[in-house]
């Protein structure tokens, strides 16, 4: 692929003017690399490498909440022991990541910037109340993302990147000169439970067609609090906190999971014109939620549910 | 240009690489190692998989700026002294037939066990998830891979000798009992024909 320069950023500093100055941020590269080969794009631009920048890499707890370096590799975190029992839910989305040479070069922080709307670990961080530290300033993840109706129509998300050579400047809040430093993840509190499901067109390391990330507490049998989000959807990330509202206080039976549908089907309703596949994600993004949330009540997953 | 020391398969390189050349073609085209194949160029299907530092990643997603100080392996580094067992074990099950995939599973495999020596089927199958193969159908290369992985796969292993000696029983002509032979007497004087 054809890159105007490569820079080895010793600094965030220097990674900070570089890209002012119109620079490329890289991490892994695993969707730079293939957009940049595919539609040779950044023939022009200089590729700014912040992998080498020791503070991207760290992850520490502090005042009940995890920060994750941005540069830190998707296989790091799944082996870290303490994120493993911490936050089981980010771990789980990220193992559904690509394969294992993906994720030993994919960042948390590269996955998150490029905002891909069939990303698994931003419903993940969404559901987790996640803030993104950036070197200016600390934002709720869910007003990081700015709409991008492109990604919801081109070819239904099955093309592995998005559009833009810069998706940061495209599809968040970043500014010209604004690095992602860190993600922060609060605890989930004690008790609760989570899950995540993907569904692709194979169990193989596609992207997700539709995804789904859970996490809440149960109360004597009754959903006390749940926060939902599905990937691949809407034009940017978002919980679904009608859905939500619908099941608080009840015990997910039938008629509630009618409701929560209902309530699923008439959000999709305002992407029917923006959304390839609607068709079909309007039909099978209100089951899956239904079985989700079934099997997040049983204290199942999805995957053991559906192979019965 | 930017210049750019790593080792590959433990021999020191200095070169100077495009700001976006990628490792696949530094492996190939400069360096001359062609065991590491290019099959989708998006990091979808494994075929070009190596070690960089121990942890296997698809060169052709690698900028080869982006190397320095690395420690590069390729499938020819496995066999500097004869075949890595791996190597063998695939010949051994016949995990190939048309060989493309062939080098990036050794290599996927060769990480797995590098750094977990005796993985179980379902961590077999994880550390392959990544590597396309359109010909075996990836239980050869499984049971190759658990052949040469310590305890853990075993069972797998027993299990799939039960199928190898079933199909020699099929070459052999053999047939397999369905009903026992004593159950159905001819009928008498007939014939049936």
């Amino acid at each position: 692929m054809k890159a105007g320069g490569y820079l080895r950023a010793a600094s965030l500093a220097d990674a900070a003017s570089a890209r002012a100055r119109g620079g490329i941020v890289i991490a892994g590269g695993t969707d730079i690399m293939v957009k940049g080969r595919s539609r040779n794009i950044y023939a022009d631009k200089v590729l700014v490498d912040v992998s080498g920048i020791g503070e991207l890499h760290l992850v520490g707890e502090r005042g009940g909440a995890i920060e994750i370096g941005a540069a830190c590799t998707l296989s790091g975190l799944c082996a870290d022991r303490a994120l493993r029992e911490r936050l089981p839910l980010l771990v789980d989305a990220m193992e559904h990541v690509g394969g294992v040479q993906t994720r030993n070069r994919a960042t948390i922080g590269g996955n998150v910037v490029n905002a891909c709307p069939a990303s698994d670990i931003i419903p993940a961080l969404m559901v987790l109340d996640a803030s993104v530290r950036t070197t200016a300033r600390t934002i709720p993840l869910a007003d990081f993302f700015v709409d991008c109706p492109h990604c919801l129509k081109h070819e239904g998300m099955y093309v592995r990147s998005c559009l833009f050579p810069d998706a940061a400047s495209k599809k968040t809040v970043l500014e010209p000169g604004e690095l992602v430093r860190s993600l922060i993840v609060p605890l989930p509190r004690a008790g609760s439970r989570h899950l995540f499901y993907k569904l692709a067109r194979t169990q193989n390391i596609g992207l997700a067609c539709v995804n789904l990330a859970l996490i809440g507490t149960l109360l004597g049998g009754v959903v006390e609090g749940l926060s939902i989000s599905m990937g691949g959807l809407f034009p940017r990330p978002c919980t679904l906190d009608g859905c939500s509202a619908v099941l608080r206080g009840t015990s997910a039976d039938v008629s509630t999971l009618d409701r929560v549908k209902a309530a699923l089907a008439e959000k999709l309703a305002a992407e029917s014109g923006a959304l390839v596949d609607y068709g079909y994600k309007s039909r099978v993004a209100p089951a899956l939620l239904a079985d989700g949330i079934a099997a997040f009540m049983a204290g199942e997953t999805l995957e053991r549910k559906r192979r019965i | 240009m930017i210049e750019v020391s790593f080792s590959v398969n433990g021999a020191a390189h200095t070169l100077r690489v495009g700001p976006g050349e990628r490792l696949i073609d530094v492996l190939r085209g400069r360096l001359g190692l062609t065991g590491t194949k290019e099959g989708c160029g998006i990091g979808v299907c494994g075929a070009c998989t190596v070690l960089v530092d121990g942890r296997a990643e698809n060169a052709c997603l690698v900028p080869a700026a982006s190397l320095e100080g690395a420690s590069v392996v390729t499938v020819e580094g496995l066999s500097t002294d004869g075949l890595d067992p791996l190597q063998q074990a695939f010949l051994d099950h016949h995990a190939i037939q048309c060989g493309f995939c062939t080098p990036g599973l050794v290599m996927s495999a060769r990480a797995l066990l590098d750094e977990n020596p005796e993985p179980t089927e379902e961590e077999i199958r994880t550390a392959i998830r990544g590597n396309l193969c359109r010909c075996t159908g990836y239980e050869q290369a499984i049971a190759a891979i658990a052949s040469v992985a310590g305890t853990g796969a075993r069972a797998l292993l027993d299990e799939q000798a039960g199928l190898i000696r079933s199909s020699a029983r099929l070459e052999a002509g053999v047939p397999f009992a369905r009903t026992p032979p004593t159950s159905t007497p001819a009928p008498e004087g007939g014939d049936a024909r």
